[in-house]
């Protein structure tokens, strides 16, 4: 697994690529925990390359989704694939995440939700 | 069935009159080309006009039969979907043969054995199911395609019969009819691109009377032909013998094959879930295909299968509602009452035919890839499928090796659609030796999921199971790793039972534990509280499968997962 951060003035970007299983979702969690913490700004998760997720790559996302809810910012979910959405859906996580098409439909869900 | 984002109308959907009628007509424009077939066999026989314009009247109505019959669904008769019957190709040459050896009336009573024949084989279908895995019937279905290249590619050069020299105008004709269909259906939404065809058609014809493509004796064909006829009165009766049996019951099997292919096909177009051939409905399709046959032996006309071609006009255009099927079926019967309009279509220029040629068949050969590539691919696959393909086309691009070939195989290296066809499924029968469908392997519980995609998937290959089952097991198996692993002492490895078949994907596991009691399969939506890794393992464990049970004795809990397939 790969993981790119980049840091924009209204959001931080994080780009996941391979797969979020047992042995990989900690250290996907440390970046993204502490990047969430560290800088209480809205973010959005690049999941194009993502090509698996297990339920402990989901739980990250809930303990994300957690830390964004109290910063008051949003998490979006971008480019989701369609195995890991067809995950998603079973763990019925989908309707509970902001899940757009892509990372440029994220950000302007996020100018637009801020005018 | 689930229906298709890209269909405009579909299967029991329907369409104002004025687009069925127009959809009917289109169709037929299709249908027309495969006219050419009875000219041709009652050619070599210097048979009379009449005999030539009965042929082709009759081939009509029972197309049109035909059509109907398929699209209906009454009993076991029909699979439901618009899928129009032609003069089949591969009743040319055991039709060929019997007009030789006696005349016309051989030619329809061989038929009509042929049709009875196929009903009787749709009967047996369902349990021969095996028989047509997806690289056997995506391998025939792009054989269809492929197939016609040589005859598509003439006609849009304008070659064929005595012409042998590529004119400008014939050329220029064709360039503009296939620009016109391909134009309209790429970059036109909505009703236009419905009739992409009909209106390249259209476009074709006047270009062709312009450039003098249509000769002006073919146009007087047209005004000269009678206004309406009967023509059963002109029905020269039937023969029977017994060394045609085998030349027309190896058409049947070639032709049943290629509507198979066909059926396939259509199951695919008009449901966006499809995962596997319904062969019950293929049974019904085959049934009312062989009907059609007989159909056609019994009232006059050539030997009838289902038109792949029509097929990839149906893809083409999103029009998919068998109330077209009905239109189509009526305007044909009508036809061939009125010999103007069978006359019209009889004289269609070379490139038009060509250009449609090309275009509806560049849908049926990516069709049948599709098909092809619905499983995953291994050693025996790509054998089956390039086999059947490479030695197929050798029938047609150096037939001198099947000069010497027993009289009985002739039907079969007769073109490299029936090669492929017979091919792909005996190959198909050898390559099973061997593929045993159970397997155990085991798992390292502290590695991650990755070790699990290889397994899994390179038995899946083998196995040819779908890739989204195949992903969903790994997904099952890698959240019981992890429950395994949360253990207080786990074990290093676990054993993994599998077992396949074309219905069922099932995994064994047996673990010296009793599984924690979790609240899973309720709630693993987000809360303030966040589940813990073992619950929400558990939970995804439940849900992953389309069935999993636990069954605890002293030894431990076997756990059984279970995947439809």
């Amino acid at each position: 697994m790969d993981i790119q951060v980049s840091e924009t003035g209204n959001y931080i970007l994080l780009r996941i690529e391979g797969k979020l299983d047992s042995t990989t979702s900690m250290e996907f969690g440390t970046i993204a925990e502490s990047k969430a913490k560290e800088k209480p700004t809205n973010m959005i998760i690049d999941l194009s390359e993502l090509s698996y997720i297990s339920s402990s790559g989901l739980r990250i996302f809930l303990q994300l989704a957690k830390i964004v809810k109290q910063n008051g910012t949003k998490l979006f979910l971008a480019a989701m694939q369609g195995q890991v959405k067809e995950i998603f859906d079973l763990a019925g996580f989908t309707p509970y995440f902001s899940i757009v098409n892509s990372v440029d439909e994220a950000s302007s869900r996020m100018g637009n939700e801020s005018r | 069935m689930k229906r298709p984002e890209n269909i405009t109308y579909w299967v029991d959907e329907v369409p104002p009159p004025w687009i069925s009628l127009l959809q009917g007509l289109q169709h037929i424009s299709v249908y027309a080309i495969s006219l050419v077939f009875p000219v041709l066999i009652v050619s070599t026989i210097n048979a009379s006009k009449e005999q030539a314009m009965f042929l082709v009247s009759v081939s009509m109505i029972a197309g049109g039969v035909g059509v109907i019959l398929q699209a209906i669904k009454r009993g076991p008769m029909g699979s439901g979907f618009l899928i129009p019957q032609i003069c089949g190709p591969s009743f040319i040459p055991s039709s060929l043969l019997a007009v030789q050896v006696g005349g016309i009336p051989l030619m329809l009573g061989m038929t009509m054995f042929a049709g009875s024949l196929e009903m009787v084989f749709s009967r047996f279908l369902r349990k021969m199911r095996a028989l047509f895995p997806p690289e056997v019937t995506g391998t025939i279905v792009t054989m269809v395609g492929i197939s016609v290249v040589g005859l598509a590619m003439k006609n849009f050069a304008g070659l064929g019969g005595n012409d042998t020299v590529v004119e400008p105008a014939e050329l220029l004709v064709s360039i503009v009819t296939l620009g016109t269909m391909v134009g309209i259906n790429v970059w036109t939404k909505g009703k236009l691109k419905m009739f992409s065809v009909l209106v390249g058609m259209v476009v074709g014809y006047v270009l062709a009377i312009f450039t003098g493509v249509i000769s002006p004796g073919a146009l007087a064909q047209i005004k000269n032909a009678s206004a309406a006829w009967f023509p059963f009165t002109h029905h020269p009766g039937w023969a029977f013998r017994g060394d045609m049996v085998l030349p027309f019951g190896i058409a049947m099997i070639c032709s049943s094959l290629k509507s198979i292919g066909d059926m396939i096909t259509a199951q695919k177009i008009n449901d966006r879930d499809w995962k596997r051939p319904d062969m019950e409905n293929i049974s019904g399709g085959i049934l009312a295909d062989g009907a059609g046959c007989f159909t056609a032996g019994v009232l006059g006309g050539m030997g009838q299968s289902t038109s792949s071609a029509n097929l990839g006009l149906t893809i083409a255009t999103g029009v998919t509602s068998r109330r077209v099927a009905l239109w189509m079926g009526g305007l044909l019967i009508a036809g061939g009452f009125l010999p103007k309009i069978s006359a019209l279509f009889a004289v269609m220029p070379r490139p038009l035919m060509g250009s449609v040629l090309i275009f509806a068949l560049s849908f049926m050969v990516v069709a049948g890839f599709q098909i092809i590539t619905s499983r995953m691919m291994d050693a025996r696959k790509t054998f089956v499928v390039g086999f059947s393909i490479i030695f197929g086309l050798s029938a047609d691009l150096t037939p001198q090796i099947y000069q010497n070939v027993p009289h009985w195989i002739h039907p079969v290296v007769a073109s490299s659609l029936s090669l492929s066809a017979v091919l792909a499924v005996l190959l198909n029968l050898v390559f099973r030796i061997g593929i045993s469908n159970k397997e155990s392997f085991r798992i390292q519980v502290g590695a991650g999921s990755e070790e699990i995609f290889q397994k899994m998937e390179k038995l899946g290959k083998r196995w040819g199971a779908r890739p989204e089952i195949i992903y969903r097991s790994v997904a099952a198996l890698d959240e019981l790793r992890s429950l395994i692993e949360s253990f207080p002492n786990p074990s290093q490895s676990f054993e993994v039972n599998a077992k396949f078949d074309e219905f069922n994907l099932d995994l064994t596991i047996g673990v010296p534990w009793k599984l924690p009691e979790t609240a899973a399969g309720e709630n693993a939506a987000p809360h303030d509280e966040i589940p813990t890794e073992t619950s929400l393992a558990t939970t995804m464990l439940k849900r992953i499968p389309d069935r999993i049970s636990f069954h605890e004795d002293k030894s431990g809990t076997r756990i059984k997962i279970h995947f439809d397939h």
